[in-house]
C-alpha cells in the first residue's frame, strides 16, 4: 500500500500549474456566470415583469432552484459528516466530495430565493422587522447558521491536507499558494495533541451539523407545509423533504463521484465497490422517496377539496402538469429500481446514468410541488388574463438557472485544484487506523 | 294551351306560398327567439331629502331571468296630458340604472301631490321592449326628542304636499324605527302615524351607545306604493355609555410579540448550535498554538 507521501504526490500533480485546457474550462463557466450576473441586472432594472412570475404564479425556477439545490446542500451535509461520525472506511474518498457538494451548493442555492423578492433594496427587513413567529425567518436564521457551520466544516476537514501540501516537497505551485497553504494548515504538525483537537472538532462540527441540516430543510418544508393551500398544506413535508434531498444528495454525489474518477484517473480510489455502496443507498431512498410520494398522493385524493381535486386533475392531464409528473414518477421510482435493483442492470456507468435522471426528476418534482399549488388556490381564479395565470419561465430564468449550475462547477474546479478531491489524510488514517473510535458506552458491558 | 296556363298558375301559386311561407316562418322565428324583459322600480328618500329613483332590468325565460347590462331606458315624466323627457339611463353591470336627484329639485306633480314617472326600454334583436310605471310622492319625516318623567320619547311626524302645495299630515303610515349599529340598522319598533301624521314611540332605556351614549335614531318607511322608501335620522345621547378600551392580546403567534416559549426555544437552539461551533473554533485555536 502507498505511503501519504506518495499518495499526496500522486495526487497534487492535479494540483499544479493549470493548463490551458483548465484555463479554457472556467473562462468558459465564467462567461456563463456573467451572463447570469447581466440577467440579474436586467432583472432588478427592469422589475419581475422580466420574469415569468406574476399575481397568481409568484414563485416559478427561482424557488424550484433554492428548494433542489439546498436539498443537494442537506444531503451532502448529513451524508458527509454521518460518514465521519460513524467512521465508515469504505466512504473516507467520498468525503471531501460530499464536502464540496454541501458548500458549493448552499452558496449558489440560498440567493435564489432572494431572487423571487421584488425589492432587493429592503431585504435587511427580514433582520430588522422579522418575527420570530414566520417560518421565513426560521428559515434566514438556520440558512446562515448552516452556511457558517459547513464552510467551517469543509475547512476543518481540509486542515491536515493543507498541511501535508505545505511540507510536500517538489510541489509545482505558485509561491503564494505555498503560503497559503501554510497559513491554512494553522500550524499543523500531526503532533498527537494536535490530532486530538482536530478529531474533536471534526466530530463536534459533524455532530452540530446533522441536526442543523436535518432542521434547516424541514423548516424549508414547513414554508409549504404551513400555508394554507392545496398542494402545499400536508404534515408530511418535513420528512418528505429532508428524504427527497437524501435522495438527490446520493445521486448527484454519484455523478460526482463519476467525473472524477473518469477525468482525474482515480480509479483505485474510487471503485466498483463505492458505486455498488452509493447504488444500494440509493435503492433505500428510491424506496422510501416513492413510499412518502404515494402517501402523500393518496392521503390527498382520498378525501379530497374541491382545490385539491382541480390540483390532482392537472397532474393528469397532458396539456397540464402529466408529462412532468409522468416523467418524475418513472425516473424516480421506476426505473432505479429496475436498474439498480437488478445486478445484470447495474454498472458504473448506468448508475452514473440513472443518477443524472434521478437529479433532473426530483428538480421537476421540486417545479411541480412550487407551481401547479400557485395556480389552483382555493377560490378558482377569475377575471384574470390567461398569461398571467399559467406560469412560463423566460430568459431571465433559464440564464440564471444555468449560471447557477456552472458556478457550481466553477467552485469544484477551483476546490479541487487548491486541494486533492481525495481526501489524503483521511485515507492515511484508513491505513493507520489512528483515528480514535467513538465509545458508545452502555452500562453493565 | 290551357293545360299551359294550369301549370303556370299552380307554379305561380307554389312559388308564392313558399315565398309566404318562408316570411312567416321567419317572422315567427325571430318573435320566437326574443327573450321577455322585465322592469322593476324602486324609489329612495335619504335622510338628506335626496331621492333616488333606480330601475332593475331583467331578461330571460320562466324563472331563469338574467339582468340585462348596458341597456338604454328612456325616462319620461308625466306633465298634464302629455309627458316631458326627463333623460336616458344605461343599466350597469348590476343591470341597475339610477337617477339621482337632490333635495329641492321638483318633479312636474299632478293635482294630488303625485309624480309620474314613465319608464321604457326599447328592447334589441333578441330582446323584447318593456316599461314601468312609477307614481311616487314626497314624504317628509321629522324626528324630535323628548324626556318625559325620565321616559325617552321619539315623536315622528309625517307631512306630505297635497295639490295645492300646502304641507298635509300623512295618516296611516307605517314607520319603522332602528339604532345603527355598525353594520347594520337595529329594529327597535314600528310605529303608525295616527291622523296628525303623528307616530309616538317609547325608546328604551338599555341600547348600547358610543363612549358617551350616543345613538343614531333612524325612522324608515320601506317600499311603500306611493312613497318608495324613506329614511330619516337623528343623533342623540339616549344610548348607554360603553367603555371601548382596547385590551393588549397576549402574546401569540399572530401578534407583534412572539410566544415566550417559542422565544425561549428558539434561543436555546441558537445558543446550542453556535456553542458547539464556538467549541470547535477553540480547538483549532489550541491545535494553533500547541507545538
Amino acid at each position: 500500500m502507498e505511503n501519504s507521501s506518495d499518495l499526496m504526490r500522486k495526487l497534487a500533480r492535479n494540483l499544479e500549474k493549470p493548463s490551458m485546457q483548465w484555463y479554457t474550462w472556467v473562462t468558459i463557466l465564467c462567461i456563463i456566470v456573467l451572463f447570469g450576473v447581466y440577467a440579474l441586472i436586467r432583472q432588478i432594472q427592469e422589475g419581475q415583469i422580466i420574469t415569468g412570475m406574476r399575481d397568481n404564479a409568484v414563485w416559478g425556477i427561482y424557488t424550484a432552484n433554492f428548494i433542489f439545490f439546498m436539498g443537494l446542500s442537506y444531503a451532502g451535509a448529513i451524508v458527509s459528516c454521518s460518514f465521519q461520525l460513524l467512521r465508515i472506511q469504505w466512504a473516507k474518498p467520498l468525503l471531501r466530495m460530499a464536502e464540496l457538494i454541501t458548500v458549493s451548493t448552499l452558496i449558489v442555492g440560498a440567493p435564489y430565493i432572494l431572487f423571487c423578492l421584488g425589492r432587493l433594496d429592503r431585504i435587511h427587513y427580514l433582520l430588522v422587522f422579522g418575527r420570530i413567529q414566520s417560518p421565513i425567518t426560521w428559515d434566514v436564521i438556520a440558512i446562515s447558521t448552516d452556511l457558517i457551520f459547513c464552510i467551517a466544516f469543509l475547512y476543518f476537514t481540509h486542515i491536515r491536507d493543507f498541511a501535508k501540501l505545505r511540507d510536500l516537497e517538489g510541489l509545482n505551485v505558485s509561491k503564494w499558494r505555498k503560503k497559503l497553504y501554510g497559513f491554512l494548515a494553522l500550524n499543523y504538525r500531526g503532533t498527537p495533541l494536535q490530532k486530538k483537537y482536530l478529531h474533536q472538532a471534526h466530530d463536534i462540527m459533524a455532530a452540530i451539523i446533522i441536526p442543523t441540516a436535518v432542521i434547516a430543510y424541514s423548516l424549508l418544508s414547513w414554508l409549504f407545509g404551513m400555508s394554507l393551500k392545496p398542494g402545499w398544506h400536508s404534515t408530511i413535508f418535513g420528512p418528505y423533504f429532508v428524504v427527497t434531498a437524501a435522495y438527490s444528495g446520493v445521486a448527484f454525489l454519484i455523478i460526482i463521484m463519476w467525473l472524477y474518477r473518469k477525468s482525474r484517473k482515480l480509479e483505485e480510489y474510487i471503485t466498483n465497490k463505492h458505486f455498488n455502496y452509493m447504488a444500494f443507498g440509493l435503492i433505500l431512498l428510491t424506496m422510501g422517496y416513492g413510499y412518502f410520494t404515494f402517501s402523500e398522493y393518496i392521503t390527498d385524493w382520498y378525501n379530497q377539496t374541491s382545490a385539491m381535486s382541480r390540483l390532482l386533475e392537472k397532474f393528469l392531464i397532458f396539456p397540464e402538469y402529466a408529462a412532468l409528473q409522468l416523467f418524475h414518477v418513472i425516473f424516480t421510482m421506476v426505473v432505479p429500481l429496475i436498474v439498480l435493483g437488478f445486478p445484470w442492470f447495474r454498472s458504473i456507468n448506468s448508475i452514473t446514468l440513472v443518477s443524472v435522471f434521478i437529479v433532473i426528476a426530483l428538480w421537476v418534482k421540486r417545479y411541480l410541488i412550487v407551481v401547479p399549488p400557485l395556480e389552483t388556490p382555493f377560490i378558482p381564479i377569475q377575471d384574470v388574463r390567461p398569461d398571467w395565470v399559467h406560469y412560463s419561465m423566460s430568459w431571465v430564468e433559464i440564464t440564471m438557472t444555468i449560471s447557477g449550475m456552472a458556478l457550481i462547477v466553477l467552485i469544484f474546479t477551483i476546490a479541487s485544484k487548491l486541494a486533492p478531491i481525495i481526501p489524503v489524510a483521511e485515507i492515511e488514517d484508513v491505513q493507520d487506523e489512528s483515528k480514535p473510535v467513538i465509545r458508545f458506552k452502555t452500562k453493565g458491558v | 294551351m290551357k293545360n299551359n296556363i294550369f301549370i303556370y298558375k299552380t307554379r305561380l301559386i307554389l312559388i308564392v306560398g313558399l315565398i309566404l311561407s318562408s316570411l312567416m316562418i321567419t317572422s315567427l322565428c325571430n318573435g320566437q327567439s326574443k327573450e321577455s324583459t322585465r322592469m322593476r322600480s324602486y324609489f329612495y328618500i335619504k335622510s338628506n331629502g335626496d331621492r333616488q329613483i333606480s330601475l332593475l332590468l331583467t331578461a330571460g325565460r320562466g324563472r331563469n331571468m338574467q339582468n340585462v347590462v348596458g341597456a338604454s331606458i328612456d325616462l319620461e315624466v308625466e306633465v298634464g296630458d302629455s309627458t316631458m323627457y326627463l333623460t336616458e339611463l344605461t343599466t350597469d353591470a348590476d343591470g341597475y340604472a339610477d337617477l339621482h336627484v337632490e333635495a329641492g329639485y321638483d318633479f312636474p306633480k299632478d293635482d294630488e301631490g303625485i309624480t309620474s314617472i314613465l319608464a321604457s326600454y326599447a328592447g334589441n334583436d333578441t330582446l323584447r321592449s318593456t316599461s314601468t310605471d312609477l307614481e311616487i310622492k314626497d314624504v317628509f319625516l321629522e324626528l324630535s326628542f323628548d324626556i318625559e318623567d325620565s321616559v325617552k320619547i321619539l315623536t315622528i311626524q309625517a307631512t306630505e304636499f297635497n295639490g295645492e302645495g300646502e304641507r298635509v299630515p300623512v295618516e296611516e303610515l307605517d314607520i319603522d324605527v332602528g339604532v345603527q349599529r355598525l353594520y347594520s340598522v337595529l329594529s327597535i319598533d314600528d310605529v303608525e302615524t295616527d291622523e296628525e301624521g303623528i307616530g309616538i314611540l317609547e325608546f328604551p332605556d338599555d341600547i348600547p351607545g358610543d363612549s358617551v351614549g350616543m345613538l343614531k335614531i333612524i325612522a324608515r318607511v320601506d317600499e311603500h306604493d306611493l312613497y318608495g322608501t324613506v329614511t330619516k335620522s337623528g343623533s342623540v345621547a339616549w344610548g348607554t355609555p360603553v367603555s371601548y378600551e382596547v385590551r393588549l392580546l397576549h402574546r401569540q403567534l399572530f401578534t407583534d410579540e412572539a410566544p415566550l416559549w417559542m422565544i425561549i426555544g428558539v434561543f436555546i437552539a441558537l445558543v446550542g448550535a453556535w456553542y458547539h461551533f464556538f467549541l470547535s473554533v477553540v480547538k483549532l485555536y489550541k491545535l494553533k498554538k500547541e507545538v
